[in-house]
């Protein structure tokens, strides 16, 4: 008997036009990976929610055909009863931890269940994802990869036959990446996985079966081999490997920017240790280094954010020392930065706050989404557009704007390979204009392939790559 | 720093081993006692007390926050209910000191016969009275906030959301307690950087404008990260009508005595 079985599901939330997932059939057996690719927004959380019985007990809307978990319709489980033997992690972890300590956390749905062997099973889990020397840690200060790890322990604590992993290699740097894949390699010897994911080569080598998702449609299902073999990748534009794409030529404008012996600590630990380069005009920086290494923070002390207790910032040979209109942070999530209810107002924002005419503010605002290719969204909600268009909306404010250097973090972060193909244009067209972009991510082989220059950050240290 | 303020401080001292129940029992009791007393002198030495409580359990940079807060509130609170009492403008105080006498009023033209009418033709006056009136509103919201700190600073979030659950408390709101208990540190940092990408784009601090885009993007992104939180939590079987979630809290001597001195304190205030 499998452990999952889904019979032509279909799924349209409330009020909802479109439907969401439609005809969608797998099986998932003891011991097997199952893959879901699709590009942003194809429906693979919805199928995970789905999946995992969210759809139809928490999450409401009309659904058609049947999930089967161990052989009993989702819909005929209770739902205590079901999570515990399907279980889902979501993409960000910061959002699923509620505890103070990881053991508190793995403890937490332990108790909530009523399940006595509480000690024994904490120590199952955290043995099985490699966190049994976090156990009294505060959750607040584990980097990104561990506070995913620490999720994942608290699902694993309540031993469930089958786990639903929603991206989980999205916001991971390669170290933490192969730390996921040997977690994984131990956990399919003992259950059975489900990885959405538009990042393939990780998960592809582990995978059984793939199954495509686009436009909430099922258009390949089947074995990993073949899967290549039909270009299926290519044809929905997920991200295979990075050597397609053109690295730019070197720039040789003037140096803008300037960073000298950069210090600086939290609390007492030294996350820059005196950095130093230099930024020319219409130059593409990356940084990059591992998840927790200092390179927001970097980001944050050359837009005048963060105060570093060391070291000078010049812009055009003026002193950074606070904020100024010439360097452009844009933060990791792009939705706090949004405050307005429409993409052109969001862009017309920062216009009209100089004070410009409302006639020049109309025409900088159409330049600026027509350059970036955002104009036919212009009248929508910048929080209904998809994670691509909410940073391209990002870095359309700050093109707008026009400052001298703009700082983008983690820009392709979690993008599927046609998002990050317009945020690199969108990058590179900044460039052109003669803005000095530096971008941070954790994705060396990003920065390798479209940056003018690559500088890594390690133990408080810049090096050119 | 951010992200330990309203956090768990972990050390163990009297008030951490007392049960969560028997701090919510206390607090109840103290507050109870704090909104009905009058009593300057037993107030101000309630809130010393707490303080010092406070400042031995979470040290001097946890209480920043608090005390930065107390400062605030005494600036707004205080000024106005001496200058503004309600009871002088009902006629059962007297003025202490004129500030801007009726009579005087209708000699200023426009503004003066406009202040006479919403004054109720009572001028302005400091009331001596109304100063008392304001420390005394002020010590009984610091003392509230005094106990808040020291629970929050005492028990882990885990054995709050269980202890209310418990209680009956409905679930939608145990949510709310749960991503503003996890949260607000983040939520804060958040702040700071949507604060930085407004600035970055003209709009002052100081505007109506920048408070009130601050609100919104604060007010999408908290309903963003508690759908996210809900489902979460629904997964680990908070809620979701499974057989445990409660331990069962036993009170020890250390509870009962804990209580008996809240019982203690709420006598002394109450009685005259």
């Amino acid at each position: 008997m499998p452990l999952v079985k889904v019979k032509n599901f279909s799924f349209k939330y409330e009020g909802a036009q479109e439907w969401a997932l439609k005809d969608v059939s797998l099986e998932l057996s003891e011991n097997e990976l199952l893959l879901i690719v699709g590009p942003t927004g194809s429906g693979k959380s919805t199928l995970c929610y789905a999946l995992c019985g969210l759809i139809p007990h928490k999450l409401s809307g009309e659904a058609q055909g049947e999930i089967y978990v161990l052989g009993k319709r989702t819909d005929q489980w209770e739902f205590h009863r079901l999570i515990q033997n399907i279980t889902m992690l979501f993409q960000n972890p910061e959002n699923q931890l509620c505890c103070l300590t990881v053991k508190d956390e793995i403890e937490f749905s332990l108790i909530n269940f009523g399940l006595n062997e509480v000690e024994e099973r904490v120590s199952y889990a955290a043995s099985l994802v490699c966190i049994k020397h976090l156990l009294d840690r505060y959750v607040f200060n584990l980097s990104y990869g561990e506070k995913q790890r620490v999720a994942l322990a608290s699902l694993l604590a309540l031993k469930p036959k089958v786990i639903v992993l929603d991206e989980p290699f999205a916001h991971q740097d390669f170290f933490a990446r192969e730390r996921l894949v040997d977690t994984l390699k131990k956990l399919k010897d003992e259950k059975g996985l489900i990885v959405a994911e538009h990042r393939l080569w990780e998960v592809a080598r582990l995978a059984d079966k793939v199954l495509a998702l686009n436009d909430g449609r099922v258009v390949f299902y089947g074995d990993v081999e073949d899967f290549e073999e039909e270009h299926v990748p290519e044809k929905l534009g997920l991200r295979t490997q990075m050597e397609s794409y053109r690295r730019r030529s070197h720039s040789t404008g003037d140096v803008i920017l300037k960073v000298m012996d950069l210090w600086f600590k939290y609390d007492e630990r030294y996350v820059l240790k005196g950095v130093s380069f230099m930024g020319r005009k219409g130059e593409l920086i990356f940084l990059v280094g591992r998840n927790g290494a200092g390179k927001s923070t970097l980001g944050m002390c050359i837009a005048g954010l963060l105060k570093p207790c060391r070291g000078e910032i010049l812009i055009d040979s003026k002193r950074v020392e606070r904020p100024t209109k010439e360097i452009i942070y844009l933060p990791q999530n792009p939705d706090l930065a949004f405050v307005e209810e429409t993409v052109f107002d969001e862009v017309a924002l920062g216009l009209r706050a100089i004070g410009l005419r409302e006639e020049e503010v109309r025409e900088r605002v159409y330049d600026a989404l027509d350059t970036l290719g955002l104009l036919r969204l212009k009248d929508r909600n910048p929080r209904e557009l998809s994670r691509g268009q909410r940073t391209l909306l990002l870095i359309t404010m700050a093109y707008a704007l026009k400052p001298k250097v703009i700082i983008a973090d983690e820009p392709t972060t979690g993008q599927d390979f046609r998002s990050m193909r317009s945020i690199i244009e969108a990058l590179n067209r900044l460039c052109e204009e003669g803005c000095l972009v530096i971008g941070i991510t954790h994705d060396v082989d990003v920065a390798e392939h479209v940056a003018d220059k690559v500088l890594r950050l390690e133990d408080g240290k810049v090096e050119e790559v | 720093m951010m992200r330990e303020l309203f956090q768990y401080v972990d050390k163990q001292t009297f008030v951490h081993r007392v049960n969560v129940f028997s701090k919510l029992i206390a607090v109840i009791m103290v507050t109870w006692g704090v909104m009905i007393s009058y009593d300057f002198i037993k107030l101000l030495l309630l809130m010393i007390s707490l303080l010092a409580i406070c400042l031995s359990i979470g040290g001097l940079q946890r209480l920043r926050f608090y005390t930065k807060l107390i400062i605030l509130m005494a600036l707004a609170i205080v000024p106005s209910q001496a200058l503004f009492y309600w009871r002088f403008y009902l006629g059962e105080a007297e003025a202490t000191l004129w500030i801007i006498h009726p009579d005087e009023l209708l000699k200023v033209p426009i503004l003066g016969p406009l202040l006479f009418m919403v004054t109720g033709g009572k001028g302005i006056a400091f009331c001596m009275e109304g100063l008392i009136h304001g420390t005394l509103v002020l010590l009984k919201l610091g003392i509230t906030w005094m106990l808040g700190a020291l629970v929050i600073m005492t028990t882990k979030p885990g054995d709050i959301v269980r202890a209310l659950s418990s209680i009956g408390v409905p679930r939608g709101l145990i949510v709310s307690a749960i991503t503003t208990l996890r949260f607000i540190p983040l939520t804060m940092e958040e702040a700071f950087i949507t604060s930085y990408c407004l600035r970055m784009r003209g709009v002052k601090r100081t505007s109506y404008t920048y408070a009130r885009l601050m609100l919104r993007n604060a007010i999408y992104n908290a309903v963003a990260r508690s759908q996210v939180m809900t489902l979460a939590l629904e997964l680990k079987g908070f809620g979701t009508g499974g057989t445990g979630g409660r331990r069962n809290i036993v009170f020890k001597a250390h509870d009962l005595g804990f209580i008996m001195v809240a019982l203690s304190v709420l006598l002394l205030l109450i009685m005259s």
